[in-house]
């Protein structure tokens, strides 16, 4: 986000940046059935968050590291997304994960929602741990898809 | 997931109901707001921006008053316009009934314009409040060797009562201002068993000056919350200052962040270099000092304060 961008996030006085779609669950689309990657391990959501067009995984950690260092710096906090939508995009991971969200027990849930927050520190990020500020998840059957982007990446 | 991101706001989406089980959103799942009261850092946030889909003022304001006549607190209820689907007359008169009720909104689809709207209606959300937002701090050591003037310190004045099993004396409901007098710091008690679980979370400008929450991590597991009546801010850990008061530093007794030890160090220096007087532990057997597991031992003092 350019500074510009930045000090107008300031001067509108909003508290939080939200970033509807950040992460998503990770399957194995490549077996048949298609294979949990258990217990649902957690990725990048690259086909919403993009950087000017870019989702590679290091474009989006250093997007997301250097957005929350901007608004912190402008008394802000950030929030990542985690959304499915049904009718949108990530079709295939919907259809997955919906059946394993209604069958899921509590330590399961309990798990995934572990997951989603060890994300953010994993080794897999190539900068170190992200520190989020908190997380916003959608309902698992909204419908608007592309258009409730709330607060969109930089384009 | 509240769980799991404890030192953190969760949000949760929802659409514009009236009663718990049916939305206005036909294909969207109803999620109720009392999920929001589940946990001391869950915010349920309303989708109810698509005017051009039958939505109305009335219709949000209708959900609205359903969610804060089943007991959910406003700072845990933000409805999300979209200015660019919604007429802004219409957002701005909406906008005046949810100051009236002191709730918030989220905007959705932020473009440079939306933001400038966004200021006149926080402007009108949060009348009198400082801006912009109070600052954050990252989990890291706290520098700055000012204990008052850091911002990621304020000060909480009256805190009325911890709820559920905070270990609170003599009763949870005692204005702990009073418990606070020639006790030494009430927050150090809470520490002793707690870990607090709200580092860097910070409510909605307009909560402060109305009672708010505070999340308590126990060690064992599990959250409990502490309420705090009038705060000028609410964020993170805890210590007692001089007058009784509390100081909330944002990540203090968080792993990763200026670890209790070093923030009573520092209370114990405004109190002119007297000890603090930290009560023992109320459960038996449990003696008295700090909780060396909310210890982090790193910090250096000396550097940093």
């Amino acid at each position: 986000m350019k500074q510009q961008d930045l000090d107008a996030f300031a001067a509108s006085r909003s508290d939080d940046y939200s970033l509807v779609h950040t992460i998503i669950p990770a399957f194995d689309f490549t077996q048949s059935p298609v294979k949990t990657l258990a217990p649902h391990e957690i990725t990048w959501d690259r086909e919403y968050f993009k950087v000017r067009g870019a989702s590679d995984p290091r474009t989006l950690e250093n997007y997301l590291r250097n957005l929350i260092a901007g608004i912190r710096t402008r008394g802000g906090q950030v929030l990542v997304g985690y959304a499915l939508v049904k009718g949108a995009l990530n079709q295939a991971t919907w259809k997955t994960f919906v059946p394993w969200l209604d069958g899921a027990s509590d330590s399961d849930l309990e798990r995934h929602a572990q997951k989603i927050v060890g994300f953010f520190s994993s080794p897999a990020l190539q900068g170190g741990a992200i520190d989020i500020d908190g997380l916003s998840s959608t309902s698992r059957s909204m419908p608007f898809g592309n258009r409730s982007t709330a607060t969109s990446c930089e384009s | 997931m509240a769980l799991a991101k404890a030192d953190g706001v969760v949000s949760y989406y929802t659409a514009t109901f009236n009663s718990d089980g049916t939305v206005n959103m036909p294909s969207m799942e109803p999620f109720s707001y009392s999920l929001a009261n589940a946990h001391a850092n869950l915010v349920a946030r309303t989708m109810c921006y698509d005017f051009m889909s039958g939505f109305s003022n009335s219709l949000i304001l209708k959900s609205v008053d359903y969610a804060l006549g089943h007991g959910v607190p406003p700072s845990k209820i933000q409805m999300a316009v979209d200015p660019s689907r919604t007429p802004v007359a219409q957002l701005d008169m909406l906008v005046n009934e949810l100051a009236a009720r002191k709730v918030g909104l989220a905007v959705m689809s932020v473009q440079r314009s939306t933001l400038a709207r966004t200021a006149q209606w926080d402007a009108v959300l949060s009348p009198g409040q400082r801006v912009p937002g109070w600052p954050t701090i990252a989990s890291r050591a706290v520098t700055d060797p000012s204990l008052v003037n850091h911002p990621g310190h304020q000060t909480i004045r009256v805190f009325v009562h911890a709820t559920r099993d905070v270990p609170l004396y003599p009763s949870p409901m005692t204005t702990c201002r009073q418990v606070l007098k020639g006790r030494g710091s009430l927050v150090a008690l809470a520490f002793q068993s707690f870990a607090v679980a709200g580092a860097r979370r910070r409510w909605a400008r307009d909560d402060l000056g109305r009672p708010a929450e505070l999340g308590l991590h126990q060690p064992q597991g599990g959250l409990s919350g502490a309420r705090a009546e009038q705060p000028e801010a609410v964020g993170g850990g805890a210590i007692a200052g001089a007058e009784g008061e509390l100081l909330f530093g944002q990540g203090v007794g968080l792993p990763g962040a200026c670890p209790l030890e070093h923030a009573l160090e520092r209370a114990s220096r405004r109190r002119g270099g007297g000890a603090l007087n930290l009560p023992a532990r109320p459960s038996p057997g449990s003696g008295s000092g700090i909780d060396p597991r909310i210890v982090r031992p790193s910090c250096d003092l000396r550097q940093n304060g």
